[in-house]
């Protein structure tokens, strides 16, 4: 029955011309690292109105996917806890930016807890991020990877955080 | 030699034993497999809630039960699909069969044990059968555990993402669920691992992807992602709003979700975008959780997201609590409203890649000011830069933030008010029951749609200016006429957005129909008057919210016909249209629209054009007003005044 109306909706659909057609999502293949800031799809708005919206083509279900064993940075669809802080820059580079210049923000929170920095500190390790923004990025194409690893080092050198963090 | 020769008899002589003596371990584990397969008989475990909802079985058309998995691996029995106590069966001694085996299969050392691959069946049967840990230890899952602890599942979060501006269809939303962990707060959030069902497109060919989406040509998977992945596609890219629901899981519940959640990881589903979409296998785990809900149930045909929001809300003491995670979009105009005239303007300036120095700029304003205005232009670039690879490409963004930071302010996070919830929208079918009178006298009236809202239904919960009506057809019958019904319309869809000019962003407005409609000069009846085609438009739209909130659009038409009214069987007509919809009181909606279409291709047939000419020249002037009587029903009062025609009419619609 349901593939019956399947069909007869899919059929007259697809006859009836309502997709206006252009470029598909493009799936960006994995680069280095984790991959996941090269997975940002580039959606095209003008795509298929009934397709596109709902059929979910998923970020991400071919790398998350439960029990799919171990690739990248996944192991059957969660993140392998060292890679975690690696995952989180790539994929949200441009929040975590932004919080940093701006001294605070959910997404540095997250980050700091990725840091294992005790809570109490997150105000703390917001200002440091916002006052150290300019050598956290200091060009136009600071990379996450570089972005991370520059950020910890800084908060390494300093007593407080090197106590307060247990995960740089 | 005796000694050697006795050795030999004895050997010789248990020989024929020895095969038996272990086969006598394996007849005791089979012994004590019949002996859980007869108690699960008893006990009818097959025909329970449970077993049921685990094995996703649903009643067939043909009195049996079918289960909605099409994956081969996820059943034990090679009836499994048809048969739920086969299955039953086959899991309790594939248990059994294995039980002793460990789990090596993370290091690739072999398949997963039975027990490991359907924990969920396990701890249940577990549970109603008391397993003998002699015969059926509870030997650990090395894969499972370590997958069960990354995840630190404590509770769950129903999400749903709703429209976005200029995509009607996505009005129809999204949900998936977040695994929340122990700790509190929206940070910790970000870090939770959502669950998601979705399809996976064997094809790039938007034809394609349409039909088979729809048809179950794609499989259907679950995936457990970051959150933050899920509130970068919808709220940042695709500018929705999240609506975030907390269930009431206990521990109890949320292990067995989890459980299940990895034997669905064997597992796919037909994908069909109409009925199994992701909502409702959402819903099935959600009922997996708890086998006493039943959500299913209730959506036995097409499932709209929208409404198994409504439906988990609307269950007794299932939602905890809710909260609203805006979009993208919304906070920049949040951003937006915090400034003056001139800071918006300098806010612009600053979004430009060409625009001005960031520093000298902002020389002489105010440091908490300034902080206001780079946190709206940073927004606009990041805007603009999803849409245009040039302006990602321009690092205008750092060169914001790094001015930023520079000013040393702490972070001012925008104060964005939540627009009406998605659980407070009409019911997406309707029925509308109504009568009027015409140029072919007094009528009566039937429409029926399946979904889901047009611009007079009463806008809460959906996204102003914008229409998405589906499957819906219209039937008449003249109180002085035969035949008893007659088809007035009939469409596929009947889309229409209106997106309002704004300063920052400027998107075009359009319209398309596809259906059947028919040529109403000269009191045309009869089949013989019915058309097929294709309408569309494009062009703009302003929106007011002072004195009476509402709409004004303009545009430019074209208009396709095939059928029997038109003397070459086709018609094809251009022209223009311009109308507003307006809420002069809560209640009340009211829409005036005025079209003119010139055939410039084909004509109507001479017997059914009214002033005689060679081409047809289509004035239409049309109006409505609504009326909201309660939550469900709307009155609604209709008119239309075409070159050799009129109409009005006044019904009842009911939202189900």
């Amino acid at each position: 029955m349901k593939r019956t109306w399947g069909w007869i909706a899919a059929a007259v659909v697809g006859s009836a011309g309502l997709i206006a057609v252009t470029a598909l999502p493009a799936r960006a293949l994995l680069a280095s690292g984790c991959g996941l800031g090269s997975m940002v799809i580039e959606k095209n708005h003008k795509v298929g109105q009934v397709a596109s919206a709902t059929l979910n083509g998923s970020f991400g279900t071919q790398t998350f996917g439960i029990s799919t064993g171990t690739s990248g940075c996944t192991t059957d669809g969660t993140l392998m806890g060292e890679r975690e802080q690696q995952a989180f820059a790539e994929a949200n580079l441009q929040n975590l930016e932004h919080d940093m210049a701006s001294g605070g923000g959910e997404y540095l929170s997250a980050f700091s807890t990725l840091l294992g920095c005790d809570p109490k500190l997150t105000s703390q390790v917001a200002s440091f991020a916002q006052q150290n923004y300019s050598s956290t990025f200091p060009t136009e194409n600071t990379s996450a990877s570089d972005a991370l690893a520059s950020f910890k080092g800084a908060l390494a050198s300093n007593d407080t955080f090197a106590n307060g963090c247990t995960k740089l | 030699m005796r000694t050697v020769l006795r050795a030999l008899a004895v050997v010789l002589v248990l020989m024929p034993w020895l095969p038996l003596a272990t086969s006598r371990a394996d007849s005791a584990l089979d012994a004590y497999a019949d002996q859980l397969v007869s108690l699960a008989r008893a006990d009818q475990l097959a025909t329970s809630r449970e077993w049921r909802v685990l094995g996703h079985y649903r009643e067939s058309a043909l009195g049996g039960w079918k289960s909605e998995v099409d994956a081969s691996a996820f059943f034990l029995a090679t009836e499994g699909k048809t048969d739920p106590a086969a299955e039953l069966d086959a899991t309790l001694r594939a248990f059994v069969a294995d039980g002793f085996d460990l789990d090596l299969s993370a290091e690739g050392g072999g398949p997963e044990p039975s027990r490991c691959r359907f924990p969920a069946r396990f701890a249940w049967l577990d549970e109603r059968l008391h397993f003998d840990p002699e015969m059926l230890p509870h030997a650990p899952c090395a894969r499972f555990d370590h997958w069960r602890e990354s995840l630190d599942a404590d509770s769950a979060t129903m999400i749903f993402a709703s429209a976005y501006g200029n995509n009607p269809s996505s009005m129809f939303g999204h949900t998936l669920l977040r695994l929340n962990r122990a700790s509190e707060g929206t940070s910790a959030d970000l870090l939770a691992y959502a669950v998601n069902y979705a399809a996976l497109p064997t094809t790039e060919n938007p034809v394609l992807y349409t039909i088979l989406g729809m048809s179950g040509g794609f499989p259907g998977y679950f995936a457990t992602l970051p959150y933050y992945l899920k509130v970068q596609e919808y709220a940042d890219m695709e500018d929705r709003d999240l609506w975030e629901y907390r269930l009431r899981f206990d521990r109890p519940a949320m292990d067995r979700m989890v459980r299940h959640l990895w034997e669905l990881g064997h597992a796919w589903f037909d994908y069909y975008y109409l009925s199994e979409n992701c909502s409702y296998h959402l819903l099935a785990v959600l009922e997996a959780a708890d086998p006493s809900l039943h959500l299913i149930d209730q959506f036995p045909d097409w499932v709209i997201p929208a409404d198994t929001v409504r439906a988990v809300v609307e269950t007794p003491g299932l939602v905890v609590a809710s909260r609203f995670r805006p979009s993208r979009f919304r906070t920049m105009v949040a951003l937006r409203e915090r400034l003056t005239p001139a800071e918006i303007e300098l806010a612009e300036r600053l979004a430009d890649p060409a625009g001005p120095d960031v520093a000298s700029a902002l020389a002489g304003v105010d440091p908490i000011r300034a902080a206001a205005v780079l946190d709206a232009a940073y927004e606009l670039v990041r805007y603009r830069a999803e849409r245009s690879p040039m302006t990602a490409a321009s690092g205008r963004e750092r060169q914001l933030l790094r001015a930023r930071g520079a000013l040393g302010v702490p972070a001012q996070p925008a104060d964005v008010p939540a627009p009406p919830a998605p659980e407070i929208a009409h019911g997406s079918a309707a029925v509308t029951v109504g009568g009027g009178s015409g140029t072919r006298g007094a009528f009566g009236d039937v429409f029926v749609r399946g979904a889901l809202h047009d611009l007079l239904d009463p806008t809460d919960g959906y996204l102003p200016g914008t229409q998405i009506e589906m499957f819906g057809f219209e039937l008449r019958a003249f109180g002085e006429e035969a035949p008893a019904f007659e088809l007035e319309r009939a469409f596929l869809a009947r889309i229409v957005s209106l997106a309002p000019v704004d300063p920052w962003v400027v998107r075009p407005s359009w319209h398309l129909t596809v259906g059947f409609d028919r040529v109403r000069e000269n009191a045309c009846a009869g089949w013989d008057c019915v058309y097929g085609g294709v309408a569309g438009g494009a062009g703009i739209a302003l929106g007011w919210d002072r004195a009476i909130p509402g709409f004004g659009y303009t545009f430019a038409d074209l208009d396709s016909g095939v059928g029997a009214p038109f003397r070459d069987r086709y018609r094809l007509s251009a022209g223009a249209s311009i109308g507003t919809v307006l809420q002069p009181l809560d209640p009340l909606r009211v829409q005036l629209e005025a079209g003119y279409l010139f055939p410039f291709l084909g004509v109507e047939r001479p017997d059914s054009i009214s002033d005689g000419g060679e081409h047809g020249v289509d004035f239409r002037l049309q109006g409505g007003a609504a009326w909201s009587l309660t939550h469900d029903v709307e009155l609604r009062a209709e008119a239309l005044r075409l070159r050799g025609a009129w109409e009005s009419s006044l019904a009842l619609r009911f939202y189900l």
